[in-house]
């Protein structure tokens, strides 16, 4: 585990670093070897590390190969108890395992595993410690950064900073500061992965920016039969959100050759988010006293600033700056808007956190947006509202995509989730087909047709959820996911098959969420 | 927000078995500030997933127990003495009466039944 508690251990020499690399970090031969501490692999000459964490073209301007040099040397190192955020973090430090256990459940996953692992073990690494390694990395660049700009008198706080990233849980980033002054920093990758897709979308628009991209919005049959990358764009978010809903986990559709998004900048909206948190914890704020939406605006505008320091003090780049808060906040809103059957109301809206974070910017105009901000917008408006299925040719244009890297699944799996996508265009006929290939269970049909034809109340209690007040609170906020997880919880536990499972409660779920949503 | 006191057994006893594993959760995550909203059932599930991806970590050091023998013959929701054979590996008090509680709710006969150690200790 990297990133100890002990002062300045965070930061390490990394500002002083005398690593040769520059431009392509395969021409320098040093630098696997300097990368790779000697303990760690007796054939390091021979590693392809950059393949191994994906990192093929990594600006040097992000100090990334740095904090990534001292995440590896501290591998394996113990600082048993250091903190409190340090034993917190080793009590749920994820192991993947939804992840893993996706990649095992067919060929195509089973062989990228096998990759990986042949790949790791070339080089001395636990398999399931290469992905965290390069995001704890992330994070120490943002530290790094958030020192120069608070001073040393914060390195005490800042250095207690630790991180840990979960993959089994949905979206969400959150800063808890212990008795000690310890702060543990959990980011889900699912937020992650929503801030890469989106920052990829922008990316895209741009590039086809003349004429080929086409927001739903404003497009005609004949052009949305055709749109091509644009409609690939909006599948793959929505493949996005609808394995959130259904599965709780992120679904892995990402562009390919994930390395060149440090390059081009896709993993920025994540350090943003980093900063976020840490800035929550730099400011001393408490979650003790509720959530206060001023809390969250000076943490946004502190992050901004703590991104600042990474991508450059020049004001020239405070344009870049915005650009990377934009695409987080507009990931955050996706999730916001898509994942809820009632939404929190626990932050505040991204109008508000943009117009915020653009006032402490005083060298950009107030009515400044990012290049490809509204054409990126559209598509993400069209992704997050599932109750319109996405085009057939649109999941056929991602699938056929060179923009995206779908071989995480095979088409059958696209399949399954375009299938998952249609449920909330069926009618009631077709439904109780579906459900009925799928499940003998009588009680299931009648409270669909009990809340078709009496309403939410006559459905609740035939399926006997009438005693879980969180369904029907208006104040409580409501996931999909825990919607699914609920009617799984309550009517589907002897469904063993898991798609089968998560197909009909991804069925009742549709069914139940409008309704539950006008309670509010 | 679940809510309990330190050491609160009675609160442990009475909880329903979603209750626990919120708390669970709530005690792992903690409830933090966050860059975004989740949702409350967020901790039951974290909690839950917790448990059953440890559960052979805690087999490990409850159901080879002397203590459990004779806690499944006499004193079968002996939360506190449950409570003790984990704390070495939670090292915390409240998380530890959590577990306890879990493991109780179901009763350790069952909790044991999968253990892949020697023999098992509740049987």
């Amino acid at each position: 585990m990297g990133g100890g508690c002990g002062e300045g251990e965070v930061l390490g020499t990394a500002g002083t670093s005398e690593l040769v690399v520059s431009g392509n970090p395969r021409e320098a031969a040093v630098w696997p070897r300097r990368l790779f501490p000697v303990e760690h692999s007796a054939t390091l000459g021979q590693v392809p590390a950059v393949e191994l964490l994906g990192l093929g073209k990594v600006r040097r301007t992000l100090n990334y190969l740095d904090a990534l040099e001292l995440e590896l040397a501290s591998l394996g190192r113990s600082d048993v108890d250091a903190c409190e955020a340090i034993r917190r973090a080793r009590l749920i430090d994820s192991d993947l395992s939804k992840t893993l256990a996706l990649l095992e459940s067919h060929e195509k996953g089973r062989r990228l595993m096998a990759d990986l692992e042949k790949k790791s073990m070339r080089v001395g690494i636990p398999p399931h410690m290469a992905p965290g390694l390069g995001m704890r990395a992330m994070f120490r660049v943002v530290t790094r950064a958030a020192l120069a700009l608070e001073g040393p008198d914060n390195l005490g706080d800042i250095s207690h900073a630790h991180p840990v990233f979960l993959d089994q849980e949905e979206a969400f980033a959150l800063t808890q500061t212990y008795s000690d002054n310890s702060a543990l920093i959990r980011v889900s990758t699912s937020i992650l992965t929503a801030c890469e897709l989106v920052a990829a979308v922008m990316d895209l628009s741009r590039k086809s920016s003349r004429g080929k991209w086409m927001p739903a919005s404003t497009d005609t049959r004949s052009q949305r039969e055709s749109r091509g990358p644009a409609g690939a764009c909006v599948a793959a978010l929505r493949f996005y959100l609808i394995h959130q809903r259904t599965f709780g986990i992120a679904g892995k559709v990402m562009p390919p050759q994930r390395p060149r998004l440090l390059d081009a900048g896709s993993m920025r909206p994540a350090m943003f988010v980093m900063a976020h948190e840490l800035s929550h914890h730099l400011l001393g704020h408490n979650a003790a006293n509720g959530f206060d939406h001023d809390q969250e605006i000076d943490a946004d505008v502190l992050g901004s600033r703590i991104l600042s320091g990474i991508l450059g003090p020049d004001p020239k780049q405070d344009r870049a700056v915005l650009e990377v808060v934009w695409q987080a906040l507009a990931a955050l809103e996706m999730h916001t808007r898509a994942l809820f059957v009632r939404p929190p109301l626990s932050h505040p809206s991204m109008p508000e956190r943009w117009d915020a974070v653009l006032r402490a910017f005083p060298t950009v105009p107030s009515n400044f947006l990012p290049a490809g901000a509204g054409v990126s917008l559209a598509a993400i408006r069209e992704a997050e509202n599932i109750a319109v299925p996405v085009a057939e040719t649109d999941w056929t244009s991602l699938l056929a995509s060179r923009e995206w890297d779908t071989s995480y699944h095979d088409s059958g799996y696209f399949t399954l989730v375009r299938g998952l996508d249609l449920l909330s265009s069926y009618s009631r006929e077709h439904t109780l087909y579906v459900l009925d290939q799928l499940s003998s269970d009588v009680k299931l049909r009648s409270g669909l047709h009990a809340l078709w034809d009496h309403g939410l109340d006559a459905a609740l209690n035939c399926w006997s959820l009438d005693d879980q007040p969180e369904l029907t609170d208006p104040v409580r906020p409501l996931g999909q996911y825990e919607l699914t997880e609920i009617v799984t919880g309550a009517l589907l536990t002897g469904v063993t098959e898991v798609v089968t499972q998560r197909t009909i409660a991804a069925i009742l779920a549709t069914a139940l969420s409008g309704p539950l949503r006008s309670g509010r | 927000m679940t809510s309990n006191t330190f050491g609160d057994l009675e609160w442990f006893a009475n909880a329903s078995e979603d209750q626990l594993y919120a708390e669970l959760g709530r005690l792992l995550l903690g409830e933090g500030l966050g860059v975004g909203g989740m949702d409350p059932g967020a901790w039951r599930r974290f909690g839950k997933e917790w448990f059953t991806s440890n559960t052979e970590k805690l087999q490990e050091l409850v159901c080879s127990s002397e203590f459990v023998r004779a806690a499944v013959l006499e004193a079968p929701q002996d939360i506190a003495g449950i409570a003790m054979l984990v704390l070495p590996l939670l090292k915390d008090q409240q998380l530890a009466c959590a577990v306890a509680a879990i493991m109780l709710r179901s009763g350790l006969v069952l909790f044991c039944s999968t253990w892949q150690g020697h023999g098992s200790a509740a049987h």
